[in-house]
């Protein structure tokens, strides 16, 4: 366990600010708990300073995880967010599209949103900004990458794209092994 | 007044006021002591006295050393001598005292390949003639040089093939190139020799040390040198010492058995010869640092030392926040802002008020004001 250096940071910071935007700051300084982000095997945790402190004390090979998992870090040194960080998402997302209850299955089973299965979406989304995928009972699914720009999508083919996938809540339970 | 040569002076004259002094014993004393003046030595082979050395040793010391001294700077003075820009010069007389050797016999010359040879079958060196029967001409012509004569290949119009030899060979060509690889032995062997310390050397009778050397020679002898250093050898050595360790057999030393007193070779083997490669190549005073590589020599291994940052102390805690902080307002930055644009997405003002409202007068970032 360790602080992330300059580089990781900045790219960390830069994949959440695609999803979440100026709201990033709330996560980092927060008014109620000081939180912190520790680099764990490839892995990037999202942790209460109490709760760190405490983590210090186990041994590398002992500590699996600590708090919440926000992502890894690939072989290249690229940065994957995970579903696990998807109740911070939720909170803070800038961008929002809500899916039809019939496209649901489709989304969680790791598939994108089509456009016949577009329920709603937040006006002034640009191309390829991060967006947070919610049911229509307001209930966060995933996340995922706006294909087209909100106006686009308006006149697009049922069968378009509307949101790439990218995180899913179905992944628990289809790659449960491969989450920390 | 100018001196011709050969002049003598006497040191009673030049100093007449030494030779007036307190010093008794310079006057009286009979000066039969033996002078080697090319050595600049006085002997004096008087026995000790020895009461007036246990009187006062450095006195007695004293007055026989200066008795001597003054001795020789008396015949120093009456030498002939020569004006010279610098003063009067001396030649000093030869030496009568004979000094034993300072340097230690030279080596003696060791034996060339073919002079052990020659002694070992007794061969003797026989001096050739310098003419040769000249069977054309039917005259003794010399062997070599001007007017030769023409018994060899080389100036016979048509040479005949011999039976078991290749008739498209040109025997002229042939013939040159045996006496090039003929001579090009000869100098490589005297260069070997040479090489080995063997033959003549720089002080044996006879030998002039600054014998001019012929081209062939100096290409032979280069050809020598350039062989050697001798190349580097890769690999690892087959005569690595194997280090034993005697196992005693069980059984008393008649006893076979696999581990008893087989040595265990530790230090061959690819793995520990290149780990021996590794502790090699720091083994110096600046851990191998500057040291000059082998074509092939594997890159010593740098370990990159990573700082460790302390994790979960309060001040460093407090670093960390400020420093994504920084991070944070670097991705939030407003789209105008960053590098490529020419604006700092920090408000340096707020960094640094007692200097807000400052703008350069000139130079990069410069407020063009209006005239």
């Amino acid at each position: 366990m360790r602080p992330l250096s300059e580089d990781e940071t900045r790219k960390v910071f830069e994949r959440l600010a695609k999803y979440v935007g100026g709201n990033l700051e709330q996560l980092v300084n927060r008014p109620d708990e000081r939180y912190c982000f520790r680099y764990m095997d490839q892995r990037v945790y999202y942790v209460s300073e109490r709760m760190m402190k405490i983590a210090t004390n186990f041994g590398r090979e002992h500590l699996l995880s600590i708090g919440t998992c926000v992502g890894r870090f690939t072989k290249s040194e690229k940065f994957h967010i995970y579903i696990t960080f998807l109740d911070y998402l939720a909170q803070y997302a800038s961008y929002k599209v809500w899916v039809k209850p019939q496209s649901e299955m489709g989304f969680l089973y790791g598939n994108n949103i089509i456009k016949s299965g577009l329920g709603r979406m937040t006006e002034g989304i640009p191309q390829y900004a991060g967006v947070v995928v919610y049911s229509m009972t307001d209930i966060p699914l995933g996340f995922g990458v706006a294909a087209q720009p909100t106006d686009v999508c308006k006149d697009l083919d049922p069968g378009a794209n509307v949101v790439l996938h990218q995180g899913d809540v179905g992944e628990y339970l289809r790659v449960e092994d491969e989450l920390s | 007044m100018r001196a011709t040569a050969a002049t003598v002076v006497k040191a009673v004259d030049v100093a007449p006021g030494a030779y007036n002094g307190a010093n008794s014993a310079h006057k009286d004393k009979p000066d039969d002591l033996l002078y080697d003046l090319h050595h600049l030595a006085a002997v004096d082979s008087h026995p000790v006295d020895l009461e007036g050395f246990q009187s006062d040793p450095e006195k007695y010391l004293w007055e026989s050393a200066t008795f001597g001294v003054q001795g020789i700077v008396n015949r120093l003075f009456e030498l002939p001598y020569e004006q010279s820009n610098t003063g009067p010069v001396v030649t000093l007389p030869g030496a009568t005292t004979y000094l034993p050797r300072a340097k230690p016999l030279p080596e003696a010359r060791q034996a060339t390949r073919w002079e052990k040879f020659a002694k070992e079958k007794g061969i003797t060196k026989k001096k050739r003639s310098r003419t040769v029967w000249d069977e054309d001409a039917q005259e003794w012509r010399p062997r070599w040089g001007y007017k030769r004569a023409k018994n060899g290949v080389e100036d016979a119009a048509i040479v005949e093939v011999k039976p078991g030899e290749d008739p498209n060979v040109d025997p002229w060509t042939q013939a040159q190139e045996a006496k090039s690889a003929r001579v090009a032995k000869n100098l490589q062997q005297q260069a070997k020799n040479k090489g080995m310390g063997r033959g003549t050397s720089i002080l044996a009778p006879g030998t002039k040390p600054g014998k001019r050397v012929g081209k062939r020679e100096r290409e032979a002898m280069a050809a020598a040198t350039a062989a050697g250093p001798p190349a580097p050898v890769y690999g690892l050595p087959v005569d690595l010492p194997a280090t034993k360790k005697h196992v005693q057999a069980p059984g008393g030393p008649g006893a076979a058995s696999e581990e008893g007193g087989k040595a265990v070779p530790k230090k061959r083997g690819k793995v520990a010869g290149l780990k021996a490669l590794e502790v090699a190549q720091q083994s110096t005073a600046s851990l191998g640092k500057f040291d000059a590589k082998l074509a092939g020599e594997p890159e010593k291994k740098v370990k990159k030392v990573r700082k460790v940052a302390p994790v979960a102390d309060s001040k460093s805690l407090v670093e960390e926040s400020k420093r994504m902080n920084s991070v944070l307002s670097t991705v939030l930055r407003p789209k105008g802002t960053g590098p490529g644009t020419g604006k700092s997405h920090v408000n340096i003002d707020a960094l640094e008020p007692e200097r807000a409202g400052y703008s350069r007068k000139k130079g990069r970032g410069a407020v063009k004001r209006k005239k």
